[in-house]
Parts: C-alpha cells; structure tokens; sequence
C-alpha cells in the first residue's frame, strides 16, 4: 500500500523526467533562444569571448589532460623521493654507526665530517649510478614537459587572438633560415671551385 | 677587483672584535670559535657573490674571425719561432673555453705557446632559440672546417693539427674522420667515442633521457637542466665538501681565487643546440653509433677507421664524466701506425687546469705534437 507521503515523494522524484518531455513548442523556444544567444557572441565587439566559447570543447580536453598528466607527476615525483629518502636513511645509519662517540676534540669533529661526506656520497652515488633511478628521473623529467606543453598549447592558441606568431610558426622560419643559410654556404664554396677552376684556364 | 673580491670583513656585517667582549674559559673559547666560523661563513657568502667578476682568459689574443655562433681567436706567439704546424684548439659545447686559460700559472694554452706552438682556440657562442636545428653536422662540416680553411690561410700552410677538448674532442675526430687531407695530427682530450663503456652517472642519464620530449618542448638544451645533471657528479665530496674547504681556507687568498675561477666555469654553462643534444644523446650515448661506424653528418658516414694520422689520446684515469675506456676505444677502431694513448692519474679539469697537469702532463704533450709539427 502507498502512502500519501510516499506519493508526494515519488512526485517530487519523477519532476526532472516532466522536464524532460518538453513539448516540440517548448524545444523550438529554447533552441531559438540558444542560437540568439550563439549569434550574440558571435560580433565582432566580444570576438575574443566567441573564439574561447568557440574552443570550449577543446579547452575541457586540454584541462583534463593537464589534471591527467600532474597526476602522473605526482606519482613520479613520489616515487622519486622515496628513493631519495631510501639513499639518504642508508646514508644516515652508516654516518651513526660509525661516529666518534664523544666529540672532545678538533680531530674528532673532522673525522666525523669526513665520515658524513663519504657516507652520503657512497649511498648518493649508488643511487645516481643506478638504472633504476635513471629511468625514474626521465620519467618525472618527461611528465614535467608534458606538463609544460599542456601550457605551451594552451598559450598558443590564445597567440592567434592577439595575431601573434605561434610558437609552431616561429620553429618553421627557424628551420626554413638554419636551410637557407647552409644552401647559401654550400653554394658559396661551389662558386669558390669554379672560380679557382676558371682562373687555371685562363692562358698566361 | 681585489677590494670587489675580498671586501673589508666590517662591509660584511661582521662584527670587528667582537671577541674581546666574551669571557674566557672553554665556552667562552667555544663562543669564540663560533664567532670565527660565523665571520668565515659570512665572508664566504660574499666572496661567493663576487665569482663572476674573477678574472680568466688573460693570455693574450685576437679575434680574427667571429659569427653568431662562434669566436676564432689567434693566440700571441710566445717564442720567435713558432712550430712550422698550427694548433687548433676545439672546445666543448659544454661550459665555456676559459677553463684551457683558467690562470697563467695553470693555463694550457699558455703552456703550449710557451713549448713554441702557434695556437688557435674555436670559442663556441652561446646558441641562441632560433639555433635550435643547428647540428653536429653544422659544427663538424661547416664551422670547424671554415675556421680550419681560416688558420690554413692565415698560416700560409696545408695542414693543421686538430686538438679538441672532451666534446669537443668527439667532434675532431668526427672532422678527421671526414677531412683527414687537411689535418697533419690529432690530440685528443677525454673524447666520448665508446658510450657502451662509459660508466659514468653522466652516462647513465644520458642513456634514459627522454631527449625527444626535450627538444620538442625546450628546444636548446637548457642550462638547468645541464647543471641538474652535473650537480649529481660527486654531489657531496665535489657540491659539499668544497664549500667547506672554502670556509677553512677563505683568508688565503691565492686559493679562493682559484676556487671562484673553477667555480665560476662550473656554473657557466650556455645551452646547447636541440639538434645537437637531441644527437648527442640519442647518436652517440644510446644508439653508440660513433665507434661502430654508423654516425652520418650531412648523409656521409664517420667512418673512423678512416683515419690514419698520427693520434694522441690524452686520458684521466679518475674521470668521472668520460670513463678512460669509452675514450680509449678510438685507438682501438683507428688505422693509424702513429697512436698513442696517455693516461694520467687525475680527474677531468685536473688533467687541464691545475699543478699537476702543468708539470705533468703538458710536457708530454708537447713533445709528442712538437716531433710532428715541424
């Protein structure tokens, strides 16, 4: 048996699904509004505001990639600590067990310093030697550049709003003049060649 | 300079007899050393500060030829008569020349002007972003043979004898292996040839890194990135314990002199080309093509059994950036009758710029090339 109360809840719950059977009227009132609302955005005078709802979709993807690769980071970046913190605990117990057990003079200091620069270079060096380590330092190194070029994308789309050269643009002119300049050498030094080649045919 | 180097301790906020004022006794003796190490510490912070204004390269030279990329200077004959074979120093692309002229007492270009050499020095640029495609077969072909066809001209001779330093070094050999008619000898100083058996931490970075990655977002390689990778080299007995060594000897003035010289090198370091890195590391350190004939600058392969001058290789045995067996492996692939290898008990700047390298090493050196110079 249902209850009144139970009835006014179950009302209340199935209001969204009211919404959602809109009359044809009731759709072609909001899509119109919609696209008055899309050409608005569209003149000229709120141009840069059209361009970035214009790449909104994408702006999200680029977002969302962001967040995915600063995740990674964070997890890389915890591993490389851990591995950090293991070098310098190692470092640490060889530095305790071996240190002078009273400090009453100058060479007692000193040993103590040499013992601490040998330990942590001995447990630093391993770590840095290892390829263990070397393939988790170039891990965090490449999340942290796929981080930068999340930034990179983002900025040079924004480039266009301002009419400025992209970054992309600059690279192409800067190989286009690094090929420019080596064909102009080389022709150079052809020319070179058959100037010296001309000059021997000249009789004397 | 002096003044600028090593201000009055009073322009230091150090307290000028301070310790007069605390009782005697032992803590007073250990308050009294406090204060001395706190006067060290603070004088260290400001001669530190003062590392870039540390004179180097003092040997007299000129600039005969300069682009964007590089600097050919032409070192002041020292004796009336120089050796009939010019030198032609190649530095790396890593940090800068002055380290072969660090002090005139622990110079190596002077040294050799003093042995009777006419000596040429390639000064590398820093690359600016626009440099980024600039590659090994830009240096190798085009700039060191320009600055080779330079010192030819100039010298009214038709060969030179190619000495590089470290990378430098690599890219000679690179150059001799392509352009052996115009080179008469060849010197090298701990050359990457043989990645394979470099053990070194460098080597083991370098071997992982994501170089694509880096060119793609970097472009140049920066030199952040560099000094990340070379402050993992002996991080505590070289990036620690100097500093505390500094603190114990910061009254003795010819040693923090020396100190700021070497350290001002260290931390300077310009970036390097993209394409250059990107073939640095992915050629010659993971692939390892150099030693097994596979590299190819411009479309042409370096063949280095193509070489058959005579060849001295100059080794560290306590190198820790190139390990001696990656650089001795050039011996091993050349065809030279004429090669030998030097090896000497000493690290990577120490067999350039220090006492020992001064007494020991240079005159080898130079009587090798001078028995091939003339």
């Amino acid at each position: 048996m249902v209850s009144e109360e139970d009835k006014n809840n179950y009302e209340s719950d199935s209001a969204p699904n009211k919404a959602v059977n809109l009359t044809h009227q009731e759709q072609e009132v909001i899509t119109k509004a919609y696209n008055a609302w899309s050409d608005t955005l569209k003149f000229p005078a709120i141009g840069p505001f059209h361009a970035f709802s214009r790449d909104f979709g994408s702006n999200i993807m680029e977002l969302y990639k962001f967040n995915q690769s600063l995740i990674q980071f964070q997890a890389t970046l915890a591993d490389y600590w851990t591995q950090i913190e293991k070098a310098y605990v190692q470092a640490m117990n060889e530095v305790a067990l071996g240190a002078p057990e009273h400090y009453s003079t100058k060479q007692d200091l000193e040993k103590y310093r040499k013992l601490m620069i040998d330990s942590f270079e001995k447990s630093f060096s391993a770590l840095y030697s290892s390829k263990e380590f070397a393939i988790l330092q170039s891990k965090a190194k490449s999340n942290e550049l796929e981080l930068l070029k999340c930034l990179q994308d983002n900025v040079e789309k924004n480039f266009t709003l301002l009419n400025l050269p992209t970054r992309k643009e600059v690279d192409v002119i800067s190989e286009d003049v690094h090929d420019l300049k080596r064909q102009v050498r080389d022709l150079k030094k052809k020319l070179e060649v058959l100037t010296i080649d001309d000059t021997k045919d000249i009789p004397t | 300079m002096t003044q600028k180097i090593f201000p009055p301790d009073n322009q230091i906020g150090i307290p000028v007899g301070g310790e007069k004022k605390v009782a005697a006794g032992s803590l007073g003796d250990t308050v009294m050393e406090l204060q001395e190490v706190y006067r060290k510490v603070n004088k260290m912070r400001s001669t530190l500060y003062a590392a870039g204004d540390v004179e180097v390269g003092n040997t007299p030279h000129e600039t005969i030829y300069e682009t964007r990329i590089y600097r050919l200077l032409h070192y002041m004959p020292m004796v009336s008569r120089t050796a009939r074979t010019p030198l032609l120093l190649v530095y790396a692309l890593i940090n800068r020349s002055y380290i072969l002229d660090l002090q005139p007492d622990k110079s190596w270009i002077r040294s050799l002007l003093k042995q009777g050499f006419d000596v040429y020095l390639i000064d590398w640029k820093p690359p600016s972003p626009v440099d980024k495609y600039v590659s090994f077969d830009d240096y190798v072909n085009y700039y060191i043979d320009d600055c080779l066809e330079i010192v030819l001209d100039k010298s009214h001779t038709e060969k030179v004898t190619l000495h590089g330093y470290c990378m430098g070094s690599t890219m000679s050999v690179m150059y001799a292996a392509l352009h052996e008619e115009k080179v008469r000898n060849l010197a090298t100083i701990a050359p990457v040839i043989d990645s394979e058996k470099d053990k070194t931490v460098l080597a083991n970075f370098s071997k992982c890194m994501d170089f694509e990655s880096m060119f793609n977002s970097l472009g140049n390689m920066p030199q952040e990135q560099l000094h990340l990778s070379f402050s993992a080299l002996k991080p505590f007995k070289q990036g620690l314990n100097k500093y505390l060594n500094l603190i114990e000897h910061i009254d003795d003035e010819d040693f923090v002199l020396n100190f700021l010289r070497i350290e001002k090198w260290l931390y300077d370091t310009p970036p390097i080309a993209g394409e250059t890195f990107r073939q640095w590391i992915s050629d010659i350190y993971q692939k390892n093509l150099l030693i097994n004939n596979e590299m190819k600058l411009g479309g042409e392969i370096v063949d280095l059994s193509k070489i058959r001058i005579p060849v001295l290789n100059i080794i560290a045995e306590e190198d820790h950036l190139v390990s001696p067996a990656c650089s001795a492996s050039l011996n091993d692939v050349i065809s030279s009758r004429d090669k030998r290898i030097m090896r000497f008990h000493t690290g990577h700047v120490g067999l350039i710029a220090s006492n020992y390298s001064q007494n020991n090493v240079l005159p080898k050196v130079g009587q090798w090339l001078r028995s091939r110079s003339q």
